[in-house]
């Protein structure tokens, strides 16, 4: 063998099971989702033309696929039909992930994804390695580990770990509609292949527990209508319940001289190293229950993000406000302010239009088929009251050259913006806003996401000049202090 | 504050036309279906009538208001630009906040003259803040002002 040759390595054997496991489910999926026997038989087709096509591919994949790490860079060749020969410098690496989802953990290997400060993505990923590959990659890549385990807290540095207790509380303020979705999507695809029966089940279940069957169809409606809601709060409960407590895991994070430390998850294990120029700004998170006993989350908004976490990575998932404050502000300094502007009170006026509009055209276009949609008329004062709460929750402060924004009546949310992170200032105003003399702020910061970001909305068109040029000023002035 | 250049507007004006032909051959579709099936009550070429008539007045409005609400202004210390009909929209880019810039220009533009800087920022939702319609020799002035501003003040 040639020299350079044999210091390329390839990914782990166990890469097959993976792709054979995936191909499993692909067409379990596809079978039991056809419910007519021809359909049946054409997926079948199709899992025999993947198996034929997709086999090889996924071997020569494999075969293709070589690295090799040395201390001063990571070396990857890949690419069936686009070849592709890729160097990563060491000194560029920003950051070392190693996640072990379930089956990894039942397998024996790990991912590794090395992030760099120039994209958004991993910009290498080593899918399948041995665990002991992964920490030796890890660590020739010159990115500390930590050191040592939750439980024997020697450390001097500030961290903070979830305790079980704490997060089976922090679970418990948990929803997720979302997974409720998932689920009753699930349920009747089982249906379709007639391996459950909800609707039997259901009335069984109604008739059994909630209400006796009569007559009245009125009494009936209301209460089938209550009984769903009632289930799909409980479900959307413990599945959130589930989630947090599965993805939350034994969090720990270490404030370490360099860069943040942090280690957690049930069945996806992850742990990584964070650099703190990385943080770009805050989010802490709450809702009105949580706040009434004093609970709060921070998330860090960094660059070089996971897609998985939208930008926004947990710095302390559940916490007291004083935890909060004092942990956040080790990684980027701020103070809190005591006191916030409301934005203008103008804003209740064209939210209440908006909402009106909205919902007066669906009404209207429904009625045309289903005469009852007037009822959705009730929904009316139900949006104005939405649109006052959603003024009285809305506020902003600018205070030791950080911008803090209060946002959101339900998920309510606070961001922190250090003026020195921000990218560029935009003052918008649409059609309506301009009648009423109001304007949005928007900052944008780096790795901000599309839907996620701060933004003051319907400030007076004055004070959010003096806002902007404000802002504008401190940002520029930061540059001759340094 | 400066102003687009003129020629810009017509630039607009072909892009516009060629956007809404993208749906014509639905609109085709649909009139040739309706013409064929029996109890149809709606007038031949309906849907190709609406969208011709669409296009025409959305190209004869908009690129004029686009090309009159377009300002620009490279100041010392940073881009700024203000633009927008409907959503009126106000940016400043701080110069030393910028990554890379692009001078693009198209078949279109290309025979006009006119092409578009491109200034891109490490923020994601602002990111590309693109000046369209550019004399070419602006366009590439404006590019070299910027960048040799960048190459100053790196750090």
């Amino acid at each position: 063998m040639q020299e350079p040759a044999a210091e390329f390595r390839r990914l782990h054997l166990l890469t097959f099971v993976h792709y054979v496991f995936l191909a499993i489910v692909g067409f379990v999926i596809a079978w039991t989702t056809s419910p007519e026997s021809g359909i049946q038989r054409s997926s079948l087709l199709f899992s025999v033309i993947y198996v034929v096509v997709m086999g090889p591919i996924s071997l020569a994949k494999y075969l293709r696929f070589r690295y090799y790490v040395t201390s001063e860079e990571l070396v990857m060749h890949y690419g069936v039909f686009k070849r592709v020969r890729r160097n990563i410098p060491a000194d560029r690496v920003q950051n070392v992930a190693i996640e072990r989802n379930f089956l990894a953990r039942i397998l024996g290997t790990a991912a590794v994804k090395i992030e760099t400060a120039g994209t958004a993505q991993a910009e290498g990923v080593l899918s399948f390695v041995s665990v002991r590959e992964a920490n030796r990659i890890r660590n020739l890549l010159h990115t500390a580990n930590i050191t040592h385990t939750p439980e024997e807290n020697t450390s001097s540095f500030p961290s903070f770990h979830l305790t079980l207790p704490r997060l089976l509380i922090s679970s418990v303020y948990q929803f997720s509609l979302g997974l409720f979705a998932v689920l009753v999507g699930v349920l009747q695809q089982l249906e379709l292949i007639g391996l459950t029966d909800i609707e039997g089940a259901t009335e069984r279940i109604l008739e059994e527990y909630l209400f006796e069957v009569t007559d009245s169809l009125p009494y009936m409606v209301t209460m089938l209508i209550i009984a769903v809601i009632l289930m799909m709060i409980v479900l959307s409960w413990v599945l959130g319940f589930v989630q947090n407590f599965i993805r939350y895991y034994n969090f720990y994070i270490e404030l370490g001289p360099e860069k943040i430390h942090r280690k957690y998850g049930l069945i996806t294990l992850r742990e990584g190293a964070l650099p703190y120029k990385r943080v770009q700004s805050f989010l802490i998170r709450s809702n009105p229950l949580m706040r009434l006993h004093d609970w709060y989350r921070i998330e860090m908004q960094t660059l070089g993000l996971e897609s998985g976490e939208r930008g926004f990575q947990p710095a302390v998932p559940f916490a007291k406000w004083a935890e909060i404050v004092a942990l956040g502000s080790k990684i980027r300094p701020f103070t809190v302010p005591e006191a916030y502007t409301r934005v203008s009170r103008r804003t209740i006026r064209r939210r209440c239009l908006r909402y009106t509009l909205f919902i007066s055209a669906s009404v209207a276009a429904l009625y045309l088929w289903w005469p009852y949609a007037v009822w959705g008329l009730t929904l009316l004062p139900i949006s104005w009251g939405i649109a006052w709460l959603q003024y009285l929750c809305h506020s902003w402060s600018f205070h030791d050259g950080n911008l803090f924004i209060r946002r959101r009546i339900f998920s309510q949310q606070l961001w922190v913006v250090p003026v020195e992170r921000l990218q560029a200032f935009e003052i918008n105003a649409t059609f309506f806003q301009r009648r009423l003399d109001l304007c949005t702020l928007r900052v944008d910061t780096a790795g901000a996401g599309v839907l996620r970001h701060p933004k003051i909305v319907d400030m007076r068109r004055d004070d959010a000049e003096i806002l902007f040029t404000k802002l504008y000023d401190v940002f520029q002035g930061h540059r001759e202090q340094e | 504050m400066k102003v687009l250049d003129p020629a810009v507007k017509s630039v607009w004006t072909i892009k516009s036309v060629l956007r809404w032909c993208i749906l014509l051959p639905f609109s085709a579709t649909a009139d040739v279906a309706l013409f064929f099936s029996d109890n149809s009550t709606f007038l031949p070429g309906l849907w190709t009538g609406l969208l011709i008539i669409t296009c025409l007045v959305w190209t004869l409005i908009v690129p004029k208001l686009r090309y009159k609400y377009w300002r620009y202004e490279l100041r010392e210390e940073d881009l700024y630009a203000i633009r927008g009909i409907w959503n009126r929209v106000q940016t400043i880019v701080p110069l030393r906040r910028v990554q890379h810039l692009d001078v693009a220009q198209d078949l279109i533009e290309g025979n006009y003259d006119v092409a578009r800087l491109v200034v891109h920022t490490a923020g994601t939702r602002s990111t590309d803040v693109v000046i369209p319609g550019l004399p070419y020799e602006e366009a590439v002035h404006l590019r070299d002002t910027v960048r040799d501003f960048v190459a100053e003040h790196m750090d």
